[in-house]
């Protein structure tokens, strides 16, 4: 399997290490849809080279806390430092939801992808839910 | 075309899935991410193909099996999105791609695992349907 060329990469200067500041990302961030189909709201605080992530969930059928799990932060190319996007994997007991999420214009766009692993009736599912910061 | 939503379960929903077994070419032409997707089934399987745009150049990334596919909401069996995963020696990449008004939206998620220096970045382009 070919890869990648190196050439599409951008380095990045030596020595600035691989850490982003999460700093667009984080904070608390509220459905801008008061009655919001899978996710009520979210919490990202920075932790070391992740980002810790609360999920308050909204559909029925599915935990109102899907506790905490690692968001994996994202850069728009690889020579920034800012990072702008994350993926994170919550395990809900027979359900899985991969989330991704990223800033455009101060509101949070998370693309969701849940799936069903104890074959409940409920399909396997795609979402996109926005979301604004709050204090 | 009906497939199983979930490749790694026994008891998943079949779901129809002709919206994005397509060929697809990037809205973009000057894009320096992928160019190109092309999604088959085979079977109960899906796969993809991703041609990737170096330089005015396709690097054919080859073939992976689809991950997982999901419908529009939880009570459709109509597939219209899916997730599938690159490992290659120095990146991993995690696609997610859904079908929006007749286009193929993919985010990528790429992360280094040679230790470099270079930031993981994420990068989210747009497809149009192509006969292939």
């Amino acid at each position: 399997m070919k890869h990648i060329t190196l050439e599409q990469l951008q380095e990045r200067a030596a020595g600035t290490g691989a850490f982003l500041d999460a700093t667009a990302l984080s904070g608390s961030w509220v459905n801008t849809n008061s009655s919001p189909s899978l996710i009520r709201h979210i919490q990202l605080e920075p932790g070391q080279n992740q980002l810790m992530m609360r999920v308050a969930g909204a559909e029925p059928g599915l935990p109102d806390d899907w506790g905490v799990a690692e968001a994996q932060p994202f850069a728009e190319n690889a020579a920034s430092g800012l990072a702008s996007a994350f993926s994170a994997s919550f395990d809900l007991g027979g359900i899985e939801s991969l989330l991704q999420g990223y800033v455009v214009k101060g509101v949070l766009v998370v693309v969701s992808f849940t799936r069903v692993k104890d074959g409940r009736e409920r399909s396997s599912s795609f979402g996109k839910e926005f979301f604004y910061r709050v204090p | 075309m009906e497939l199983t939503g979930t490749q790694k379960t026994g008891r998943a929903r079949k779901f129809e899935t002709s919206t994005m077994v397509r060929s697809w070419a990037n809205t973009n032409p000057f894009s320096e991410g992928i160019a190109s997707v092309h999604l088959r089934a085979v079977g109960e399987k899906l796969w993809v193909t991703v041609e990737g745009a170096a330089k005015g150049s396709p690097v054919n990334w080859g073939e992976v099996a689809v991950e997982a596919i999901y419908a529009e909401n939880a009570a459709s069996t109509r597939g219209m999105a899916f997730v599938a995963r690159y490992h290659f020696d120095f990146l991993e990449t995690l696609l997610e791609g859904n079908i929006n008004s007749g286009l193929l939206v993919l985010a990528a998620f790429h992360t280094f695992r040679d230790g470099s220096c270079r930031a993981n970045y994420f990068s989210r382009e747009f497809f149009r349907e192509v006969q292939r």
